[in-house]
């Protein structure tokens, strides 16, 4: 049967908070032996000091994680500058890491490569994988092509693109003792796991629509003929694009995914990047949240994983929002994970943090997408006895 | 000790909180400024939408006033085009019973004077006496004959005139009715190949308004004679009447190409037309559908079969069976 425990330590310090993140973790494991785990943490941590406390005291674990914008967990709510830690377990579940490396030149080669490297080590069926790739310069469509390449449409893929806490210059990925950029790291379970999934997201579509004209992967040149800039400046001023006002992408008339701007433009060329492709000849219009749009679509997002869900009691749940809702949010970020948790019983164990992209099924299906402006949630369990 | 290091760490925790506050002012204000921009470009363009949509709407305003006045023109157009054409018609017809009428006029002056002269010789026989009589009596009734179809011609001029001048209910006797209208459209039936019969029982006599009936049959055939053929086409129309209770039924039908299921509720509607700029006013079922149920307070139907022909089936109320025999 799966095992988990949460572990989250505020104290900015590093040496405090590995001290914190052990001694809670700890706490929380009896009679089971972690076999692989995630480490979500702020930035400005040391964070080759976090990896290699936690190894020190598990020396055979299986760690990945990256870092974050924001950090939640069961144990201490929504936090910033702190670090979470979930252990997981279980004789009858199998864990297999890997990393690939160099995304940002050829994401969709070495996502399927990651994979890859971590499925050799078993013959099991895989049932899950989380994933946590670089955010600046890599375009996290062509990440989870690559790793989906490799598993199929039927096994969920679940995660986020690391963060900096909204400074948008160097974001950090973990495999074991490694602190990496520009990486991806995944985590594959096998054996007894159940999942059930929801996203939802909040953001409506305002003002004119428009027509991408020019774009080259996720670099969008033109729209309407004019550079990209000028359409976001024509609703933002003279502000940069930046992640909280993502276009939205009309598949056909009234059914739309978003795509948020990855912060870095060139003003003189008038380009704006996304964290993904926005294909030429596509209708965008540029997009809104208010901070009860994000709250109840979370809440849905929560709903719809537990009624998806099909296992026995659930052993974890674990939340990637978008950065974005966060700077939507301010002081009322905490009521998101809050609204999550509210559905949940109790004592369930949750873990997550905000990521500058996630990685989930639509409702109701096992295929995986990279998304914007969302709230994405796994529940995980294993099946009833 | 753990007092301390609780305390400890609370300044650290405060120490950090306090750092990124400032950082999060900055990005929050700057979230806050991208806000204030959104939102003033978005009510921006809802007023601009707003002003192009009063525009749209005045000028549709205007558009409509102009579609109304051209319709009341068309209208009136239509109605001129077709009393030029009645006109034409009662004209054409009329001329029949006034050339045969003053033929028997002529005869009967002519025996007049006859007879007089042989008055004055007294030479007048018992048996010439008679024959002058009987063809004194016969050129009577043919003039009487030919002048009452021209007063009915004239009454069915009156009647379906564009005034709709009304010529008043009386009883007449719908098959001898019918079969007169059948002849007052007996011109252009015969410049197309087409037949028209008219069948039902003797007898069934109606208390109505003898001209709208023939203003309905007329525009009727019209119709049948514009839509239902091609040029120099063949075929048969048939109107069929017959009592039912208190109603006069009437199927009119022809065997020309129908009419396509996707037209059919459109038929009635004014200035709907298959023949737009080849003559069609797109008024005559209109005028039809108005006179049978507004002026006659009856219903109409059609039945349609492309390719097979279409008939229109009429029920007016005012049916009476009356054993007086009705005046044609």
């Amino acid at each position: 049967m799966l095992m988990v425990a949460v572990a989250h330590s505020d104290d900015p310090d590093t040496t405090f908070a590995c001290e914190e993140l052990l001694e809670q973790s700890e706490a929380s494991i009896s009679g089971w032996e972690p076999a692989a785990a995630v480490l979500l943490a702020a930035i400005d941590y040391d964070h080759q000091q976090l990896l290699d406390a936690i190894l020190g005291r598990w020396p055979e674990l299986r760690l990945i994680g990256c870092t974050t914008d924001g950090e939640m967990s069961s144990v201490k709510g929504f936090q910033q500058d702190t670090a979470s830690l979930v252990l997981f377990g279980g004789e009858d579940v199998g864990f297999y890491t890997s990393v690939g490396r160099g995304v940002s030149d050829s994401g969709a080669i070495v996502g399927a490569a990651a994979v890859q490297q971590a499925a050799a080590n078993t013959e099991a069926e895989i049932k899950l994988c989380m994933a946590f790739p670089e955010a600046l310069g890599t375009n996290g469509v062509e990440i989870l092509s690559g790793i989906k390449s490799q598993l199929g449409n039927t096994v969920p893929v679940f995660g986020g693109l690391s963060a900096d806490q909204w400074r948008f210059r160097k974001t950090y990925q973990f495999f074991g003792h490694e602190v990496l950029t520009d990486s991806v790291s995944v985590l594959l379970f096998t054996g007894n796991i159940v999942t059930g999934h929801g996203i939802a997201s909040g953001w409506q579509p305002v003002g004119r629509s428009g027509v991408v004209t020019k774009s080259v992967g996720s670099d969008v040149h033109e729209i309407d003929g004019a550079p990209a800039l000028d359409f976001y400046r024509s609703y933002l001023g003279d502000k940069e694009p930046s992640s909280q006002y993502p276009l939205a992408i009309f598949v056909d008339a009234g059914n739309y995914y978003l795509r948020a701007p990855s912060g870095q433009t060139d003003v003189d060329a008038g380009v704006v990047s996304f964290f993904a492709d926005v294909p030429e000849g596509a209708t965008v219009q540029m997009t809104e949240a208010t901070r009860d749009d994000i709250v109840a679509a979370t809440r849905f997002s929560m709903k719809t994983a537990l009624s998806s869900y099909a296992g026995g009691k659930p052993a974890a749940a674990l939340f990637v929002s978008c950065a974005s809702r966060r700077q939507i949010l301010g002081t009322k970020t905490g009521t998101e994970v809050q609204g999550a948790a509210s559905c949940i019983a109790e004592n369930l164990p949750y873990c997550g943090f905000y990521a500058n992209g996630e990685i989930g099924p639509y409702s109701g299906s096992t295929v995986a997408h990279f998304h914007n402006e969302t709230f994405v949630t796994l529940l995980i369990g294993s099946a009833k006895a | 000790m753990s007092d301390i290091k609780a305390l400890e760490k609370q300044v650290r925790i405060l120490t950090r909180a306090l750092e990124r506050s400032e950082q999060d002012r900055i990005q929050l204000e700057d979230t806050k400024e991208k806000n204030d921009s959104l939102l003033r470009k978005v009510i921006g363009e809802l007023e601009d939408s707003k002003a192009a949509m009063q525009n749209k709407s005045d000028e549709l305003k205007v558009a409509i006033v102009e579609l109304q006045e051209a319709q009341t023109e068309l209208v009136h157009t239509a109605k001129m085009a077709s009393l030029g054409e009645l006109v034409a018609g009662i004209a054409h017809e009329i001329n029949t019973p006034m050339t045969v009428g003053l033929s028997a006029a002529s005869r009967l002056a002519e025996l007049v004077r006859e007879q007089r002269a042989g008055a004055v010789n007294g030479s007048i026989s018992n048996l010439e006496l008679e024959e002058f009589l009987s063809e004194c009596e016969e050129s009577a009734e043919i003039l009487l004959g030919n002048l009452s179809r021209g007063s009915e011609l004239i009454q069915s001029f009156k009647l379906v005139a564009v005034d709709q001048s009304k010529g008043g209910a009386r009883l007449f006797d719908v098959g001898v009715y019918l079969a007169e209208v059948a002849r007052s459209v007996s011109a252009p039936l015969k410049k197309s190949n087409l037949q028209f019969t008219v069948n039902g029982p003797a007898g069934v006599a109606m208390n109505g308004d003898p001209g709208l009936i023939a203003q309905v049959v007329t525009n009727l055939v019209m119709n049948a004679i514009i839509h239902a053929y091609d040029e120099g086409e063949s075929g048969k129309l048939t109107i069929d009447f017959e009592a039912e209770r208190d109603f006069l039924l009437l199927t009119f039908a022809d065997d020309g190409k129908g009419i396509p299921e996707a037209d059919l509720p459109k038929i009635y509607n004014p200035f709907f037309t298959t023949r737009r700029g080849q003559g069609g006013s797109g008024l005559g079922l209109n005028i039809i559908y108005n006179i049978v149920t507004r002026e006659l307070g009856g219903t109409i139907a059609c039945r349609s079969v492309v390719g097979e022909g279409t008939r229109f089936i009429i029920r007016i109320p005012g049916l009476v069976t009356s054993a007086v025999a009705p005046q044609g």
